[in-house]
């Protein structure tokens, strides 16, 4: 049987293969063991090239130490805060709260999104409200929250919520939006039902939609939990990091930094493996 | 059942039509359409427009009839309102003498586009029709879509996702899925029209061999003439809008059907007789061969 194939475009793993010379790819490989591809020495080298100029800079003592700490500094100062005991309450106060502020932006924002998404008198009335929560910037609202809710962790949860909702809530509108009306079509022409259309086509081809609302939402997320803990806690990262700076421990500021970005950097890309895993289907696609 | 060597005779009641009806099958026509109107308001306005009018139209079991016409014509309207997505104004259409009620899955809709799930494999794409009615459980509902993808050509294909086929490859299984659920009538609306011109033809002569394999009913809409001299017992020849069938035209061989037909004068000329009848209010019929 022959059937002629319709051109594609290449797949996207095949455009960024495609982006190193095919030559510098086949030499590196001959040396190099196989965990280590060309793609990740150089993201390692760089990084390690960056570290030691910056404990080189530090060393130098062009500014004082107070200003510019190096990483081994950072490293002591993590020592010093894990033997202290305190970083412990600290980390599970903010992860409760930027979990907590998360479970409530997926719970709340998927189902209105799909609300918002499918019925467009739902999306009429609602929209007045989504967009102007939306360009507001949400951390302004601290205040507010703050004399509605104190200064415990149910302001800081509200304040992550509002952060980490619109990005899933939107996602998830646009993505039900953005359903092939073809599939929808085919779906009605064998008889779905409108809980069949529901979860054979709307749900399934949203997914990949949820997903990376939720990955945006992460970053969001963070900058709720920080902001929140600023503006007043008994313990938190955030709020150590505060205090520290206050008290111009530049080191354990940096610590501190460091576990927000380790924090982001984790949890995207757990999000990113769920969404690659649900859209396995659209890798060879676009 | 009628037998594929004589096409079928048919009534209209068209100007045009010479056509006797002599009862093949003794009883009620498969597919009947008596004076058919189908009337829309366009959007946001109170104006009505008529799709087609004074439509008629009969299809025996087994008969495989092509509606061509310019576009906008009607045609495709008049295959929704078979499928059940658009109400009549006027006139009966009835399957097997009932009224049509709204779409269903005894009345299988092949699209232009496949519009395939892309997250579902290719085996339960063809499957998905199955699981919706619930008729059949699931192992059986595997069962016979691997059964359709060996019959379409796709044979070993089944675990595949849509993205990693050609364009050909997803028409069979578009094909393939409006099988799988068994209608009464298949119902076609250009779906090869967005396929190159040589995967085209061999999807032709498949198509038919499928139909004669399966003993299908089908209605095909197309604007294409060799297209429907080709495929079809009867050419039903649209005019413009308001659509309404001006000629019935029967084609004379036997399905399934070859490639060497193609090449016969008999064809040509069935062609041009096509065209002429398309194209017979404009100029003249010298496009009309295409």
């Amino acid at each position: 049987m022959s059937v002629t194939s319709s051109p594609r475009p290449a797949s996207r793993i095949e455009s960024r293969r495609a982006r190193h010379s095919p030559r510098a790819g086949q030499a590196a490989r001959r040396r190099l063991p196989s965990w280590l591809s060309e793609q990740r020495l150089f993201g390692i080298g760089a990084v390690v090239l960056v570290l030691v100029a910056w404990e080189v800079i530090a060393l130098l003592r062009i500014q004082p130490q107070l200003i510019l700490p190096g990483p081994v500094d950072v490293i002591n100062a993590f020592g010093a805060m894990i033997q202290g005991g305190q970083i412990w309450i600290d980390l599970w106060t903010s992860a409760q709260e930027l979990l907590a502020g998360l479970a409530l932006a997926v719970v709340i924002g998927l189902p209105v999104g799909l609300l918002i998404g499918w019925y467009k008198r739902i999306a009429w009335a609602l929209n007045p409200f989504v967009n102007f929560l939306y360009a507001t910037p949400r951390i302004a609202l601290t205040p507010l929250l703050i004399i509605w809710l104190g200064i415990g962790s149910s302001s800081k949860i509200a304040i992550v919520f509002l952060m980490a909702l619109f990005p899933v809530l939107i996602n998830t509108a646009q993505g039900v939006q953005s359903l092939e009306q073809g599939t929808v079509r085919v779906a009605r022409c064998f008889g779905a039902s409108d809980l069949q259309l529901f979860r054979t086509v709307a749900l399934p081809g949203t997914v990949p939609f949820i997903a990376s609302g939720i990955r945006l939402a992460v970053g969001q997320a963070l900058i709720g939990v920080f902001v929140a803990e600023l503006s007043g806690a008994q313990h938190g990262v955030g709020m150590t990091m505060n205090t520290a700076g206050q008290q111009f421990q530049t080191a354990t500021v940096f610590a501190g930094l460091v576990i927000f970005a380790a924090a982001g950097v984790i949890l995207t890309a757990l999000l990113r493996r769920v969404e690659n895993h649900y859209a396995a289907w659209r890798l060879s696609n676009d | 059942m009628l037998s594929r060597d004589k096409p079928a005779l048919s009534r209209t009641a068209g100007r045009d039509a010479a056509h006797i009806d002599v009862g093949a099958t003794g009883g009620i026509a498969h597919l009947e359409a008596r004076g058919v109107a189908i009337e829309y308001a366009k959007p946001g306005s109170k104006e009505v427009t008529t799709a087609v009018e004074r439509c008629d139209l009969t299809l025996e079991r087994g008969d495989f009839v092509c509606l061509v016409g310019p576009s906008g014509c009607g045609k495709t309207t008049l295959l929704n309102a078979v499928a059940g997505f658009v109400d009549l104004a006027e006139g009966d259409l009835e399957l097997d003498g009932r009224p049509i009620p709204g779409p269903g899955p005894d009345r299988a809709m092949v699209f232009q586009h496949a519009n395939l799930l892309p997250w579902r494999t290719v085996q339960a794409n063809v499957s998905y029709g199955l699981e919706l009615t619930k008729k059949v459980k699931k192992p059986a509902a595997k069962k016979r879509a691997d059964e359709l993808l060996e019959l379409v050509g796709l044979a070993g294909a089944g675990q595949q996702y849509p993205a990693q086929l050609s364009g050909g490859m997803q028409a069979r299984v578009n094909l393939a899925r409006a099988l799988a659920v068994e209608p009464e009538i298949l119902l076609l609306d250009e779906p090869f029209a967005a396929i190159d011109a040589q995967t085209r033809e061999v999807l032709q002569v498949e198509l038919l061999r499928v139909c004669a394999a399966r003993d299908v009913t089908a209605l095909f809409v197309t604007h294409d003439i060799t297209e429907a001299a080709f495929l079809a017992d009867r050419v039903c020849v649209f005019s413009p809008r308001p659509g309404r069938i001006v000629k019935e035209i029967t084609v004379p061989w036997p399905r399934p059907r070859s490639h060497e037909i193609r090449r016969t004068r008999e064809f040509s000329q069935l062609r041009d007789e096509i065209a002429d009848v398309l194209y017979g209010a404009k100029a003249g019929a010298g496009e009309g061969a295409r």
